[in-house]
């Protein structure tokens, strides 16, 4: 079911690398915002979200800070792990063992050929209310984040790598000259 | 729509007529949509993002999403019923938006200003203003109400030349209210990616 696959998952997968198609739907189901990108993860606490199209922005937890670049604002903000990744998406797959700390996870069962687990982030700062995972044969596919507005971000891997070989300057992020740098 | 206002001690590279023609072909828009990327920067705080925000005469709606697309905030004003935000799930009402979003959010938005300012035009309720302007008469630099304001690209939009990138820099120590503080010092910066224009014939004086 949904937990054990989650489970699996955090054992036998330590790094991931995936191409990722994110959708913003309303609560009506009317599309705001489609881009897509390519993700990298490093078990404990690592990981790297690159967007590509329409629109450039970059999300990096180097394990103690998480810096999100937007090249249009020429800005970045950079926040201390503990007060960012607390409950967010990123949490949820970078996580290790202290998963329940941050996390209720509840088994919802098999649909459209998938596994889902709800993951309700304990802690509200995180901005979402729930976040489902959706796995098929124990390797995540699909992540739904529904906010407080009742807007779901759907993000749909593919191309997904377990255990690839990830070079650690891939989590170093250094912030490019003259970008406004703000945060704590 | 805007009134046109002679902008005080102004040094460009285009007369002023070039710039009263600019002003002239973008006054009569009233209604528009926004799509596009905001970022704020306080001392002790940061924030990127992205916004829709679609304006009226009398009533703006915006809303503002996080990197990762969920909602972070509605922001509806309007000229009758004050200012309503709704946040993390929670409503906040208050007459006027600087003050609401401030105490909510932790920075301002000149929701007053904003509207004209995002068009690349002086607020028309004549608070004294200085402008620069490029070539062809459209705004480098404005500032007005205690807002530095900077227009560092232009695009073309459904006929009208209206602005890209425009970053917001509060003035240190002006406050609009003798009552309030001085306000802290911050920076807005907005990137537009769609503009939705709407402008009405301009009524025959």
């Amino acid at each position: 079911d949904g937990i054990d696959s989650l489970k699996s998952f955090y054992q036998n997968t330590n790094a991931i690398r995936a191409q990722f198609h994110q959708t913003v739907v309303d609560g009506q189901g009317r599309k705001l915002q489609e881009v897509d990108g390519s993700m990298q993860l490093q078990r404990p606490g690592k990981f790297r979200w690159d967007y590509n199209k329409p629109y450039v922005q970059q999300i990096v937890g180097d394990g103690e800070k998480v810096w999100l670049y937007d090249p249009d604002l020429n800005q970045v903000t950079v926040r201390t792990i503990s007060k960012a990744l607390g409950s967010s998406p990123a949490a949820l797959l970078a996580g290790g063992k202290d998963m329940d700390k941050a996390f209720e996870l509840k088994n919802e069962g098999r649909q459209d050929n998938l596994d889902w687990v709800q993951a309700i982030p304990k802690d509200k700062e995180s901005g979402f209310d729930t976040i489902y995972l959706g796995f098929k044969a124990d390797v995540l596919n699909q992540m739904e984040l529904h906010d407080s507005f009742g807007h779901v971000t759907l993000i749909e891997f593919n191309k997904l790598e377990r255990n690839p070989k990830l070079n650690s300057q891939v989590f170093k992020f250094s912030p490019p000259s003259g970008a406004d740098l703000v945060g704590d | 729509c805007a009134t046109m206002q002679p902008a005080a001690n102004v040094q460009s590279s285009s007369t002023a007529e070039v710039n009263q023609q600019h002003l002239k072909s973008i006054a009569s828009i009233n209604h528009f949509g926004i799509q596009g990327r905001i970022g704020v920067q306080t001392d002790n705080r940061g924030f990127s993002g992205s916004t829709r925000w679609s304006h009226a005469p009398d009533s703006d709606s915006m809303a503002i999403f996080s990197p990762l697309g969920s909602q972070v905030a509605t922001i509806d004003a309007s000229s009758d019923d004050g200012v309503i935000l709704v946040a993390d799930g929670k409503t906040y009402k208050a007459d006027d938006t600087e003050t609401l979003t401030q105490q909510t959010l932790g920075w301002r938005l000149p929701m007053q200003g904003l509207p004209d300012w995002v068009l690349g035009r002086p607020s028309a309720n004549n608070l004294d203003s200085t402008s620069e302007w490029d070539a062809s008469g459209r705004l480098t630099k404005l500032s007005q109400d205690g807002w530095n304001i900077e227009y560092s690209d232009y695009v073309a939009a459904s006929g009208f030349q209206l602005p890209r990138k425009i970053t917001l820099r509060s003035i240190d120590g002006y406050n609009a209210l003798a009552s309030q503080k001085a306000s802290p010092k911050i920076v807005l910066k907005l990137v537009v990616e769609r503009w939705d224009v709407i402008a009405e014939p301009l009524p025959i004086k």
